[in-house]
């Protein structure tokens, strides 16, 4: 008994010694510094005096903050579940087939390998006033338009962000199609199962820890869109598409810190609760 | 369990932090204050600079060490007389050699061009005549290349000054000429290369063949170093004249030092050389500094830095240099103001690093400024002041990036002690108490337009001074100017005179929408900015239908500019552009700002040519409109506020502000007198427009009356109404200017997008 404790403790240690590398990494690249910007929230930008709550009521009164809030949740709530299920289509169907799945899974993979700077150029190339759609467009008669500057916009950036995403999540999927067993459906098959009722009684329960997993790395990939939308529109784009980090990286060119501070204790409450959230999700589904 | 939960815990909210770090922008890796400082407090010894007086306010042709160390001049005085000078032992005083002859007199017609002196003690020059006829050079029989406007007669002097007149023939200019230390005289001429000079027979023998991509050359003992075009330096035994191995250390730290091979003119070079005692070593000098160099070997030190004295001022050109026995360095230069000799002299008693460092911090370049530092380094040598940059030419940083840099420099501790608050958050810099208060600097200044030191007035207190201003004008006939009394009434008037002008350009024909919206922005602007900082939507919107009144489509000429750079917006909103055209009769109404004393210039004598020609502030939506330029603020974080401040009160002073790089007038009364008083007649300047092959018109310009300086003065003293200097705005509004006036979209549509724009950034 006593032996098998002894066990147990040793092998917890060299879990705990395999993961404390990049434990301290994290401590002191991520929650140390996010703890001086969380202390910080609390202080004046440039005097460090203690300014108690005002910046964060600075901060909910700011109509740009809650335009930029409303827009980060919009841009969310559209672009996570709509890439999750087309991935999910797009998996389904390339696990039904039996060729040149490779090739499709390069092929989907690309966009992730096309640098930043260069998917804002081609949004520039595609969407300017004088740009290949305008161009398009006026060969029906139709009038073209600053496509970047006008609502399109937001939806300029979620396509970007769903095709730019959407061969990793597809490689997620498939990872999770594959450890499901044959032998579940050919038994549900026996059983007279139909293709729905194997896709709903089996592929989806065997898929909900992957879908957690996915979810999660959603989320947080979709706040790296920012960076083509800054690219490519820069500190003030239209206004559907501005968003949180928008906000932040201007409060911090005019050293505005201790709202940004603010902001982003907020911000970073909000992503931790929802990946909490999801974890939880996922520990009683384990 | 429970650990395993807060390992979870704490990956989770790592995971949601770190999608959030990742672009913060980087520290740079500037040496920090204590280091300077600890540096600066261990090591002694440094050359200093001084200024040696010039013999009668001369200008110099050139200079030279004589074999027995004296350093001489060859000069021309205040009557166009030129003669050679000595330094006397002392290094104070001057003592005249010879005169050369009378008949070098300077006329309009006759230049003493160059004056070469040998370290001998003979001397080489050239005199120049202007052409009544131009002399056809026919390069063949359908192709005439060029005309050459003058006779040029080039002359030996002996030791006494004797002259006599060299047969040399050739049809090419003179560039360039020197003496090697053996007495050889090499000249370069246009498109040809560098050739050794027979004084008898005037002969001409190539020195280095196949250099006439030769961009200038220089000696040290005997060695001829030859730069071209690209900045490849070539070098040649003078003895032999065979090409040298190349000096591969030398060119290395030529390269190295950053210097610019390609900015020279016909009287100054970027690089200047000399030999030193030994038979290896060498000089070389850059704006970069003064370094000695051993000849083939990969040994090259810098002994004067030239961010520390006048070689690393913007306006200092290099003519010539000499090392003396004593150790001293002499350097021949031409500033804005005037040719110039400083002595180099090491003291070991001076700081290697002057104790105590000045940061400065300028969003985009400002060579005024860089001219102050050198001047005030120079008087001051214990202090340095290093001007940091954001947005260079050649950076590819945009203004955002650049102040983002600056925020974390400033919240690490490590921030400008001076900022220049020219496109910076000026508001939000006030509000979070990061400027402070300079009432007491100006108190302590002499000689300021009271009126314009408002720029950065807030409750009282004044958080940064505007060195330099601009003041928005309007030239046209009389009458037409009478009528103009806004915005309004200058649409109006720019429709009546294209209706009884057809012909004529009533505004510059290649203002397109956002070129003309920006001579006009500044006296607008001031109008559309509420107290709370929103815009009053009317008015702008008003702005864009003037515009539109104004700008005339069929006259207007298609040109590939964009608004871009500070320095371009400065340079399109100038007046200087268009005085010409109304001077000719080719434009009749001309608007924007005047910036230096050269775009005055123009107008003082279109007005003492034209006296029907009149003009006065711009109006437009706003009245009495300064524009202030370089507002000078101190960080209140600093820790050398007090020396900041004293450099803001040398920055004011009448010796700092009559820099003059077209950055905008000076605020000091004193020094815009003088540089106004200064303005010589007899420069011609010439332009024609796009849309008019035959529109070639030029203008000499004539010295202003005292009267034209007082109008003008009196004007800029009525100015109260400081303009904008939100770039954001300018930048919105100028940009739907283009479409508005074309009719693509109206008025209240451009209104719109600009309030779009805006809104999202005076929300934050």
């Amino acid at each position: 008994m006593r032996n098998n404790l002894m066990k147990k403790m040793r092998r917890g240690q060299t879990g705990f010694l395999f993961v404390l590398p990049s434990l301290l990494g994290m401590l002191a690249f991520i929650v140390v510094p996010f703890g001086d910007v969380a202390r910080r929230s609390f202080l004046e930008a440039v005097s460090g005096a203690w300014a108690g709550f005002a910046n964060y009521r600075t901060v909910f009164s700011n109509t740009a903050f809650r335009l930029a809030a409303k827009n980060t949740l919009r841009f969310e709530a559209i672009c996570i579940p709509l890439l999750l299920a087309l991935s999910l289509l797009l998996a389904l169907l390339l696990n039904s087939l039996n060729r040149h799945v490779r090739f499709f899974k390069s092929c989907f993979l690309a966009p992730m390998a096309i640098p930043v700077a260069s998917v804002a150029l081609l949004w520039k190339i595609l969407f300017h006033e004088r740009g290949a759609l305008s161009g398009l467009l006026h060969l029906f008669h139709l009038p073209g338009s600053d496509w970047m500057r006008t609502p399109w916009a937001f939806w300029i950036l979620v396509a970007s962000y769903v095709w730019k995403n959407l061969g990793y999540n597809l490689i997620l999927w498939l990872a999770g199609l594959s450890a499901i067993s044959p032998h579940l459906y050919e038994a549900a098959r026996v059983d007279g199962a139909g293709r729905w009722q194997c896709f709903w009684h089996i592929t989806l329960p065997n898929l909900l820890p992957s879908l957690f997993t996915i979810s999660a790395l959603s989320i947080l990939n979709s706040f790296k869109a920012f960076r083509e939308a800054y690219l490519a529109a820069g500190d003030y784009p239209h206004e559907s598409m501005y968003l949180l980090q928008h906000l932040f990286n201007n409060w911090y060119r005019d050293l505005s810190m201790d709202k940004m501070a603010a902001g982003a204790t907020l911000h970073a409450g909000v992503i931790f609760l929802l990946v909490l959230f999801l974890k939880q999700k996922w520990d009683r589904e384990e | 369990m429970k650990a395993k939960k807060m390992i979870g815990i704490i990956l989770a909210a790592a995971l949601s932090l770190g999608a959030l770090a990742g672009c913060g922008p980087s520290g740079g890796g500037r040496e920090s204050q204590k280091d300077t400082d600890e540096n600066a407090d261990g090591a002694k010894g440094r050359y200093l600079e001084s200024d040696i007086e010039l013999p009668e306010k001369t200008s110099i042709y050139g200079m030279t060490k004589l074999d027995n160390g004296t350093i001489r001049i060859a000069a021309n005085d205040q009557e166009g007389l030129a003669a050679v000078w000595d330094l006397k032992e002392d290094g104070e005083t001057w003592e005249k050699v010879y005169d050369m002859p009378k008949e070098w007199k300077q006329t309009d017609d006759f230049f003493l061009t160059h004056v070469a002196l040998s370290p001998k003690g003979d001397a080489f020059a050239v005199t120049s005549q202007t052409l009544e006829q131009p002399q056809e050079i026919q390069e063949s029989e359908e192709n005439v290349m060029m005309a050459k406007q003058s006779q040029e007669h080039f002359y030996h002097l002996d030791k006494e000054g004797n002259a006599t007149e060299v047969p040399l023939k050739t049809e090419e200019y003179v560039y360039r000429l020197q003496y090697s230390k053996e007495g050889e005289l090499l000249a370069q001429f246009q498109n040809m290369p560098v050739s050794s000079v027979h004084m008898e027979t005037g002969e001409l023998t190539d020195k280095a063949a196949g250099s006439d991509r030769t961009a200038f050359f220089g000696m040290a003992g005997n060695t001829l170093y030859v730069t071209d075009y690209d900045g490849n330096i070539e070098s040649l035994d003078l003895q032999t004249g065979d090409p040298l191995p190349k000096d591969e250390g030398l060119a290395d730290s030529i390269a190295q030092s950053g210097v610019d091979l390609n900015i020279n003119s016909l009287q100054t070079m970027p690089l200047i050389f000399t030999e030193g005692k030994e038979e290896q070593e060498m000089f070389y000098c850059t704006d970069k500094g003064l370094y000695r160099h051993v000849k083939d070997k990969n040994v090259t030190e810098l002994l004067i830095d030239g961010s520390l004295t006048s070689l690393g001022s913007p306006d200092m050109g290099l003519i010539a240099l000499a090392a003396a026995d004593n150790g001293e360095f002499y350097v021949l230069g031409v500033d804005s103001q005037s040719d110039k000799l400083l002595r180099y002299t090491y003291s070991k008693d001076a700081a290697t690093v002057p104790g105590t460092e000045l940061k400065a911090w300028s969003l985009y370049e400002n060579s005024e400024l860089l001219q102050n530092i050198s001047q005030y380094q120079k008087e001051n040598p214990e202090v340095v002041v290093n001007l940091e940059t954001g947005v260079t030419e050649d950076s590819g940083v945009t203004a955002s990036d650049a102040l983002k840099n600056l925020s974390t420099e400033i919240m690490a501790g490590n921030g400008p002690d001076l900022l220049v608050l020219d496109g910076l958050p000026v508001d939000s810099y006030i509000e979070k108490g990061l400027l402070e208060d300079l009432s007491d600097v100006i108190g302590d200044a002499e000689n300021l337009f009271p009126n314009l030191i408002s720029a950065a007035e807030r409750n009282g207190k004044t958080y940064g001074i505007p060195l330099r201003f601009a003041i928005p004008l309007i030239e046209a006939d009389a009458q037409t100017l009478e009528k103009i009394q806004d915005l309004k009434s200058l649409a109006d008037a720019a429709e009546d005179l294209k209706k009884s002008n057809p012909d004529k350009n009533i505004v510059l024909p290649y203002y397109d929408g956002a070129l003309l919206a920006a001579q006009l922005y500044d006296v607008c602007a001031p109008a559309w900015v509420k107290e709370d900082g929103t815009i009053e939507e009317k008015l702008l919107e008003e702005f864009y239908a003037q515009l539109a009144r104004i700008f005339d489509p069929e006259r207007y000429v298609e040109m590939e500019m964009q608004v871009i750079s500070e320095g371009y917006q400065r340079y399109i909103s100038s007046l200087g552009g268009g005085t010409l055209y109304v001077y000719s009769d080719k434009l009749m109404l001309n608007f924007g700002n005047i910036w230096s004393d050269s775009d005055f210039s123009q107008l003082a004598t279109m007005l003492a040519e034209k006296p029907e020609i009149s003009y006065k502030p711009l109006t437009g939506q706003t009245e009495r409109v300064f524009l202030p330029k370089t507002i000078a603020g101190v960080s209140a974080k600093s820790e050398r506020k007090e020396e900041a401040k004293n450099f803001v009160k040398f920055l004011l002073t009448e010796d700092a502000q009559t820099a003059s790089q077209g950055g905008g007038l000076p605020i000091n009364q004193k020094a815009l007198k003088g540089q106004l008083d200064q303005i010589d007649a007899g420069m011609t300047i010439g332009s024609g427009m796009a849309n008019d092959p035959d529109s070639y018109v030029e203008m000499t310009i004539q010295k202003p009356s005292k009267e034209a300086i007082q109008q003008f003065i009196g004007y800029i003293q009525e100015a109260d109404t400081p303009a904008l200097t939100n770039e954001m705005l300018r930048n919105a509004v100028l940009s739907q200017a283009v479409d508005c006036v074309t009719g693509k979209i109206t008025p209240e549509a451009a209104v719109q997008a600009v309030t779009d724009q805006v809104d999202l950034s005076l929300a934050e």
